[in-house]
């Protein structure tokens, strides 16, 4: 984190490109639930762990529901992988709260300053345990259907 | 100031010249004499830049390691060596990527940064990392400095922009300079 927004950039710069990657993803990138496609074009890229195993990685199905969750489909993506939505919703959030603490720092008040920066490490904290017990709950739910024969694709 | 010579903005005292690349934020106590270490001025972005580049190659070299661990590994569960087992690793190098920098990165960037203030590449290129009051870096900072690095490889646009920010930086920093408080200075004596 920066010492004051005003003389310290890392903040915004951070919050601003995380805002500008996800409208960019949004534009250059669409998903079903069987593939990612690059400007309208599948990409076709397998996970080498699935094909090997027929298990599923940790990130298998990761980029599917990010994009889907970038489209709206919140639904989907959630059943896709519930890590999905929960990043994007946290990567969002992050730019958010980045955005808003540059916007404190630059009133030069150390105790607004302070109070915004220990509400987004202890939010930071909490979001972050929340969404690793969401990608490895997902995940292994995922694995234990492939183990079982219900492997969704 | 039309000899060129810099004046405490707090008491209105001249500074010697070679002292001007003083941090930000300093205290008056400390500014007063400036570390030595400021004198060589700050690292110039080609200097910084070849350095990266020669750090990026231990990484790239920790990631080659770790993906033919992995891809021997995959092949012999599935015995699929050399039917395509290794196309389409995209989950692996979203996680061998940070893997690798955080390995390459624990001894390079942490462990040889507070121990004598330069990495590999920063030793070949001549700068050293320093904070405020010119000491080296603690082993925590050094440490919080590489994992604010690593996190922000997730980001897309924000390792190249953290890369070129020292080009209009005043104080020649990166964004993850900026963010544990430190600089990057020249060191002409390797020392």
């Amino acid at each position: 984190m920066d010492q004051a927004g005003s003389r310290s950039p890392l903040a915004t710069v951070v919050g601003a490109t995380i805002l500008f990657d996800a409208v960019l993803a949004r534009m250059l990138l669409a998903a079903d639930t069987q593939r990612v496609y690059f400007l309208g074009k599948p990409i076709l890229i397998a996970c080498a762990f699935r094909r090997a195993t027929g298990l599923p990685c940790p990130t298998c199905g990761l980029t599917r529901s990010t994009v889907l969750t970038l489209d709206g489909k919140l639904g989907a993506a959630w059943h896709m992988m519930p890590a999905g939505p929960v990043f994007v919703l946290g990567a969002l959030g992050l730019a958010v709260a980045l955005l808003g603490y540059a916007a404190v720092a630059r009133s030069e008040r150390p105790a607004s300053r302070l109070a915004a920066r220990r509400w987004i490490v202890r939010a930071g904290l909490a979001y972050g345990a929340a969404a690793v017990v969401t990608w490895l709950g997902g995940w292994a739910v995922q694995f234990l259907q492939a183990m079982h024969g219900g492997l969704r694709s | 100031m039309a000899d060129g010579t810099a004046y405490c903005p707090t008491c209105g005292a001249a500074q010697p010249r070679a002292a001007t690349p003083v941090p930000l934020g300093m205290p008056v106590a400390a500014a007063a004499s400036y570390p030595a270490v400021f004198a060589a001025g700050y690292a110039s972005w080609g200097n910084r830049a070849v350095g990266f580049l020669i750090d990026g190659l231990l990484v790239g070299a920790g990631m080659a390691i770790l993906y033919l661990l992995a891809a021997t590994v995959l092949a012999s569960i599935a015995g699929l060596a050399g039917h395509g087992a290794f196309v389409g690793m995209c989950c692996m190098f979203l996680l061998l990527f940070p893997a690798a920098t955080l390995l390459v990165g624990l001894y390079n960037g942490v462990y040889l940064i507070a121990q004598r203030g330069y990495s590999i590449g920063q030793g070949v290129v001549h700068v050293k990392t320093v904070d405020a009051y010119g000491n080296l870096l603690s082993q925590g900072t050094a440490f919080l400095r590489l994992v604010v690095r690593a996190v922000m490889g997730f980001v897309p646009f924000l390792p190249a922009l953290d890369l070129l920010w020292p080009l209009w930086d005043e104080r020649g920093q990166t964004l993850h300079d900026k963010a544990v408080n430190c600089y990057v200075v020249n060191n002409p004596q390797g020392i």
